[in-house]
């Protein structure tokens, strides 16, 4: 009982600070269509917080997975992209002092993108990401498009008060690179870069959530 | 003129039977809470309490659930007496446990208008008192008093009796479960009766444990007979559990026997005390374990100034290890006799290999952790960096980040085998030897905070400050008791949290604007809190948890009803 109010004291206070974390979202095209993927979540920022929470069983009602779990969780979702047609070469990192986790893949085309969003996902949103691609490449107009159907903002909406201090500090990045150069895109947020090859848009979550910003672009190569 | 006598005395004791409904209570009765509705409403009044927000939400919510289109604006409007005090009380016999409330009725129609219309169709009304009788408890009540038992049937009793109760004439062709539904609502229907008429049963009132724990200015009370085996009772009834590992609930396992507490809520601070009675065989055991008081050398490194809470404990780790083996044999010895033999085996054996007065050398039992502060502390974190062409780069960042400041001394008088420890921690690189003190490598990544490590005056200390390490090992550290000398030197252990000074170390830019709202309120009204527990006073343990208020309020119950409103808002 004492050492528990000892414990209680402790981490209790340590949790005091707020949670921050960054996904970056990279792909590289080649001219055919086919290219690499990597996607990182970085928590860095926030992991004095991780690390007091992970000494705890649960918080805010959820229960905290512990770094068997999370490994488990990410080697299982790795075997399903791998099983996935048009993928390879999948890899991943973790790195449990930083929080820093990432997978990566090579794909012959986005559909097999999509299709790997499409397995993770309902069979209701399977359905929207049919009709609604994620990622699309269209070869004679040397276009390709980035986006997404859920409605984020009504998400958010259903999600707890105290959970959702959890996005005020989060960013989400897309970089796309490409071996033609980029003539314009149509997201105003978004940066091309100095040779022209790569297009960078970094938005708040806070932004995509209240629905002032998006990662949804539109970016035209030179034919 | 004996007209006029009998007159008074009848009137007499008819108010003397209103009035104290306590005797009502009885003896065997197992544990029993009484609510002291007379001091609470000295405290708020009635019309106060039927003013705050959360008052009006509980009527609206009695109203919308009624049937009967109910208007309750008061807590009046129950009919209960809320001048008087109200009682619940748990009896357990062989067969049926009851937890039974008694409170007194002001107004019986407006009671009668909160029970359901498909309930109240069941209600017999006899000469002197109305009974509704329903599946599993029973509800008595008359122009001024209201008995309410809600029972439930003990499954080892009346599976031991099956053959017994089904063997009787008009029990045959019937199924056990209405043959034993019919038998608890018969025998809880005569103890609803024995205790609303007053059937000759001996009174709570004539137990002296009981009327010795009852305090006047306490706003609630709560006795218990004997608390281990409350516990085990309550144990035991977990469907098979006893049966399982072969406990007897009689043995107590819990070391205390009766317990008392009672709640105040004085002007400028609410307290809840409380007193367990040691049990004969841990008597001994407690005695030796709370004898010593906390090394004098501890003082020398505590200032009230540079405390935001802390935790103390003082004990005697030689004498626990002495004891506790023994008495768990004994303990459990009794509780699974199947294991006797096996478990003396097993306590001697320890105590043949651990050597008492050397881990009690090594760790003496005094124990201080002091939470200091909260400072800004920078610390580096993984992010990235893009070149011309968006090609990413990973650099290191720093930033700010909120940090716990704190002390803990543990009473040690092994120094010299802790410096032995500490210099092969140094050859393993854990820990640096710094001037006269040590500092523990602890990778950035884990903790945001240094810490630092020495053993002195037979106290081995570890710090996240490195002026603190300084100032100990250099004779530098000023001490300030204040209060706090006496209160860890008397008692057992201490946990004190200074409220005023922790809420304002809380950085707002953390917290939610509720959260800050929360903040506000307590800085406003909270000084500080407290929970102590004495060293063994008689055959007693004594404790208490005290929260200081700002004295902004007339008393403490209105601050913490106010909190409510402002929480309810």
């Amino acid at each position: 009982m004492q050492k528990k109010r000892f414990y209680l004291l402790f981490f209790g206070l340590l949790i005091l600070c707020t949670s921050c974390f960054e996904i970056v979202e990279e792909v590289s095209f080649n001219k055919d269509g086919s290219g690499h993927i990597t996607l990182t979540v970085n928590l860095s920022k926030s992991r004095t917080k991780i690390n007091s929470i992970m000494l705890l069983d649960s918080v805010n009602n959820y229960k905290v997975p512990s770094k068997i779990t999370i490994n488990n969780k990410i080697a299982s979702i790795v075997q399903e992209i791998k099983k996935t047609k048009g993928i390879s070469n999948v890899k991943n990192s973790s790195n449990f002092n930083e929080y820093i986790f990432t997978i990566s893949c090579d794909f012959t085309n986005v559909e097999a993108l999509n299709t790997v969003i499409s397995n993770f996902s309902s069979k209701k949103d399977a359905a929207l990401i049919k009709q609604q691609q994620h990622f699309s490449f269209n070869k004679s107009d040397n276009i390709f498009a980035r986006n997404y159907h859920y409605n984020l903002s009504k998400e958010f909406g259903k999600t707890k008060m105290e959970d959702r201090k959890v996005f005020e500090t989060a960013s989400l990045t897309t970089i796309y690179r490409f071996e033609t150069p980029i003539i314009s895109s149509k997201n105003i947020e978004a940066k091309i870069s100095g040779n022209k090859k790569a297009i960078m848009l970094r938005v708040n979550a806070q932004d995509i959530i209240k629905n002032k910003k998006s990662i949804k672009n539109q970016i035209q190569l030179q034919k | 003129m004996k007209k006029i006598l009998l007159i008074a005395a009848i009137f007499t004791s008819f108010v003397s039977l209103a009035q104290n409904i306590e005797s009502k209570i009885p003896n065997s009765a197992e544990a029993v809470v009484s609510i002291n509705a007379d001091r609470l409403v000295e405290l708020v009044s009635i019309s106060e309490f039927n003013n705050y927000n959360f008052s009006k939400q509980i009527f609206k919510e009695v109203n919308r659930k009624s049937d009967d289109g109910l208007t309750i604006t008061s807590i009046k409007d129950f009919g209960f007496n809320v001048n008087s005090k109200a009682f619940y009380f748990y009896k357990k016999t062989d067969s049926i446990s009851y937890h039974s409330v008694l409170v007194k009725l002001t107004d019986k129609n407006k009671f009668e208008n909160l029970i359901p219309k498909r309930s109240k169709e069941k209600i017999v009304s006899e000469v002197t008192m109305n009974i509704l009788a329903e599946n599993g408890s029973i509800l008595i009540w008359n122009d001024n008093l209201l008995f309410f038992s809600g029972y439930q049937k003990d499954a080892n009793y009346f599976s031991e009796n099956e053959d017994r109760f089904m063997a009787v004439t008009e029990n045959e062709n019937k199924s056990y479960y209405s043959v034993k539904k019919k038998i608890t609502a018969k025998w809880a229907k005569k103890y609803a009766f024995d205790i609303f008429k007053g059937n000759g049963k001996k009174s709570i009132l004539s137990n002296k444990n009981y009327t010795a724990s009852k305090s006047k200015n306490a706003a609630a009370s709560v006795w218990v007979r004997n608390y281990g085996q409350l516990i085990n009772s309550a144990m035991s009834n977990m469907a098979g559990m006893s049966s399982l590992v072969g406990l007897q609930a009689k043995s107590n396992l819990y070391g205390f026997e009766s317990v008392t507490a009672n709640l105040y809520f004085e002007e400028k601070a609410a307290r809840l005390t409380t007193k367990m009675e040691v049990s004969t065989e841990w008597q001994k055991v407690f005695k030796q374990f709370y004898k010593s008081k906390m090394d004098k050398n501890f003082y020398t490194y505590f200032n009230q100034n540079d405390v935001l809470a802390y935790f103390s404990l003082s004990m005697d780790m030689q004498a626990m290890l002495e004891e506790y083996p023994a008495l768990v044999s004994s303990m459990y010895g009794a509780m699974m006799p199947n294991f006797k033999e096996e478990m003396e085996l097993g306590t001697d054996f320890l105590s043949l290999i651990i050597d008492e007065e050397a881990i009690g050398e090594l760790i003496t039992g005094d124990m201080l952790f002091v939470l200091n502060d909260f400072t800004e502390k920078e610390m580096t974190y993984k992010s990235y960096k893009y070149d011309d062409n968006y090609k990413k780069k990973e650099v290191t960042k720093t930033k700010k980040e909120v940090a716990p400041d704190f002390t803990i001394m543990i009473g040690s008088k092994k120094g010299k085998l802790l410096n032995k420890a500490a210099n092969l921690g140094i050859k393993h690189k854990l820990i640096e030897n710094e001037e006269g003190y040590y500092k523990v490598n602890i990778p950035q990544s884990k903790m945001p905070f240094d810490l630092y490590a020495v053993v002195k005056n037979n106290i081995l200390f570890f710090t996240t400050s490195k002026e603190k390490i300084s100032n100990i090992v250099n004779n530098r550290f000023v001490n300030d008791l204040g209060k706090h000398q006496k209160m860890i030197k008397n008692n057992s252990s201490i946990f004190y949290v200074n409220a005023e000074k922790m809420i304002s170390k809380v950085p707002a830019s953390e917290l939610s604007r509720k959260e800050q709202g929360y903040v506000n309120y307590a800085k406003d009204n909270l000084k500080d809190a407290y929970f102590k527990a004495s060293k063994m006073k008689g055959n007693n343990i004594y404790s208490e948890i005290k929260i200081n208020t700002s004295g902004a309020q007339e008393n403490s119950l209105k601050t913490i009803f106010d909190f409510l409103e402002f929480v309810s808002n």
